[in-house]
């Protein structure tokens, strides 16, 4: 589904290396934790996967269902099925939170040459999804993240997703800054998105959230490039002993 | 026909203080073009100016004049009317009714000093078209005052009278978009604790050079909202002058301008605060694009002894290429100590978190940028008081970002 080969990334403004050779296979229906100290590359990794400024490829390639989409705009990929939770969702005054939702829904919509729905089976269909993620209808109305809290953003952010229906979801930090009911939340609204052909990679710093996600597979992101592959319980060995086992095991 | 007398006016220079930004020989022109009786002319005359923004205001109940030559047609059996309003049109022409009297010229003349304003007298002394009108109770509905096609052809000198009595409430809404330009002054006399809400559409494709003054009493605890969209014409200068002589009476006077191309609209704010516990607003916000210019002059000015004044004052530009530039000037000229007043003028490009954001969800880079403008601009809608009204002009708002990105 997804291959990442040999992805090298510079950030242009800095001319900076950030990503230094990263390989990862991603299939359909599985679940992957990316974890790594801070700085490793990780949130670079989601920024590139989904098609930000300011990143130089000099090398590497992105495939998608065989397709490769360096190339392809944000919104592009976006219609391929892409989809990225920001770990800090952007505030925009002005835009209603609805009025968002409904542009993207039909923008994916028009670019996959399906139809769109009317405008009250989206209502509904947002209404129930919404609900499910404990998000009510003064959230909708406002500006989108505009004055939310830490987790009204992340469970708009996981509304998104289960509006779009993305085929990769891209989770960035999204435990960051959550309280344990809030992460409860937004984990059993990730978990209600797995499915056989959806991707889902986790980036995080906590084993805790993966509690709550069990993953297929954990990666381990070093210096920009993933060092170290394992099952879910290498993420319970990083939470006990941090990443000393493994950067050694390196050197 | 009149000539304008240009020396003995002393129209303003090019580098006058408060025409750094603007050159008003344009305005000069369009106020000796103006002619007194044209109106016949150009109700045929075949331009493009329509006015565009009519029909987003249809659903709306509202008390509408529609200017046709000599006069404003509206329904005369109108109960709304018959029973809260007087309107008159053309108050030359007729006996003058002395409530006009005491308005017209008085509260342009007693703020010519410290500046003059020779534009706004010039209208003042030579307008033909006028429309007085006289709020003796609250009137719920709107009244919208729409230059039609009289709007299209020549330039025009007018100048509307409005007072607003001790507790009466006013909403007037402006429409019209003038073809080839307009000098135009508003009088306006909002009584003790009256309540004037404006709102002025100038918005449509056209040649126009519009000169738009509104000058403003508002007397104890009274209040005066005002709020103008342009969008479409190559010059316009939006000026206010406000005094607020008494005590506790409060000013807003907010606008959005889309300007896409060689255009500039220039809003002058001058508020004046005379009374104590004057509270006074300014918001401005302008798209700019293809190398629009946005001008914004705003002055808060506390006399001695206004104890007690809030001013605020914002002015902000979204530039959407790097050829659009937004010039501005805000002062506060304070001489009371016990005041609070702050300015602000900031000045941007798409925020390209937001855009990247945006796109991430499907949405295109185009349609991104017009989101977050028309999400730029909507927050000054806040400043209007009718929520209906606001729905309408978001619709009109989008309309306008969309065809200028």
């Amino acid at each position: 589904m997804l291959i990442i080969e040999n992805l090298h990334a510079i950030l242009e403004e800095e001319s900076k290396p950030i990503l230094k050779g990263v390989n990862l296979r991603v299939g359909p229906g599985e679940v992957h934790a990316i974890m790594g100290p801070n700085g490793s590359g990780k949130s670079t990794l989601s920024y590139v996967i989904s098609g930000r400024d300011g990143y130089e490829i000099p090398e590497g390639s992105i495939t998608y269902n065989n397709e490769d989409i360096l190339e392809l705009e944000p919104e592009e990929r976006a219609a391929l099925g892409f989809f990225l939770a920001f770990q800090y969702p952007v505030e925009i005054p002005g835009v209603g939170n609805m009025t968002f939702l409904r542009t993207a829904f039909n923008a994916i919509k028009k670019a996959r040459g399906e139809e769109e729905i009317s405008a009250s089976d989206f209502l509904k269909l947002v209404r129930t999804k919404a609900k499910e993620l404990n998000i009510g209808p003064d959230l909708l109305k406002r500006p989108v993240n505009y004055g939310f809290s830490g987790g009204e953003k992340k469970r708009n952010e996981i509304l998104q997703m289960a509006v779009l229906e993305p085929s990769l979801c891209v989770l960035d930090e999204t435990d960051s800054g959550l309280d344990i009911d809030a992460m409860k939340q937004v984990s059993a609204g990730v978990n209600a998105l797995r499915s056989p052909d959806r991707a889902i990679i986790v980036i995080t710093h906590y084993q805790r959230l993966l509690n709550h996600i069990q993953p297929d597979i954990v990666h381990v992101m070093v210096d920009g490039g993933i060092v170290h592959s394992g099952g879910a319980e290498l993420a319970l060995d990083i939470e006990n002993n941090g990443y000393s086992n493994i950067l050694s095991n390196l050197n | 026909m009149l000539t304008a007398n240009k020396s003995g006016y002393n129209f303003p220079q090019r580098g006058d203080e408060y025409w750094k930004f603007t050159k008003p020989d344009q305005f000069v022109e369009i106020s000796e073009m103006a002619s007194p009786v044209n109106l016949e002319n150009v109700i045929d005359a075949k331009s493009p100016s329509q006015t565009v923004a009519t029909h987003k205001l249809d659903d709306i109940d509202r008390i509408e004049f529609v200017l046709h030559p000599n006069e404003f047609l509206f329904d005369q059996s109108d109960s709304r009317i018959v029973n809260s309003l007087q309107a008159e049109f053309n108050y030359r022409h007729r006996r003058k009714p002395s409530w006009i009297d005491e308005v017209s010229g008085a509260i342009e003349n007693r703020i010519q000093k410290p500046i003059p304003r020779p534009f706004a007298k010039y209208c003042i002394d030579h307008s033909q078209i006028g429309f007085c009108m006289w709020a003796k109770k609250e009137i719920t509905d709107p009244v919208v005052l729409n230059y039609g096609k009289c709007f299209a052809g020549g330039a025009h000198l007018i100048h509307n009278i409005i007072r607003v009595s001790s507790g009466a409430k006013l909403t007037l809404v402006e429409i019209g978009n003038p073809w080839s330009g307009v000098n135009m002054v508003n009088e306006v006399h909002v009584e003790p604790r009256g309540e004037f809400n404006h709102i002025r559409i100038a918005v449509g494709n056209s040649e126009a050079r519009s000169l738009f003054h509104q000058y403003a009493k508002v007397d104890e605890s009274a209040s005066l909202k005002s709020f103008s969209l342009f969008g479409g014409a190559p010059l316009t200068r939006n000026e206010h002058i406000i005094e607020l002589p008494e005590d506790d009476a409060n000013a807003h006077v907010s606008g959005v301008f889309v300007g896409n191309g060689n255009v500039l609209q220039d809003d002058t704010v001058f508020i004046r605060h005379i009374g104590l516990n004057g509270t006074s607003r300014q918001v401005f916000r302008k798209v700019l694009n293809n190398g629009a210019t946005g001008v914004f002059q705003g002055k808060i000015h506390v006399n001695p002894g206004s104890q007690k004044t809030d001013g605020y004052q914002k002015s902000q530009a979204l530039l959407l290429d790097e050829k659009s530039q937004f010039l501005v000037k805000p002062e506060l000229e304070i001489y009371a100590d016990d005041v609070s007043c702050s300015h602000g003028s900031t000045c941007g490009s798409i925020d390209n978190n937001s855009l990247y954001y945006l796109r991430s969800r499907g949405i295109s880079k185009d349609e991104a940028i017009s989101m977050l403008s028309l999400g730029f601009l909507k927050e000054v809608l806040d400043e209007i008081e009718s929520e209906e009204i606001v729905a309408n002009l978001e619709d009109l708002l989008t309309d306008m970002v969309n065809n200028a990105i």
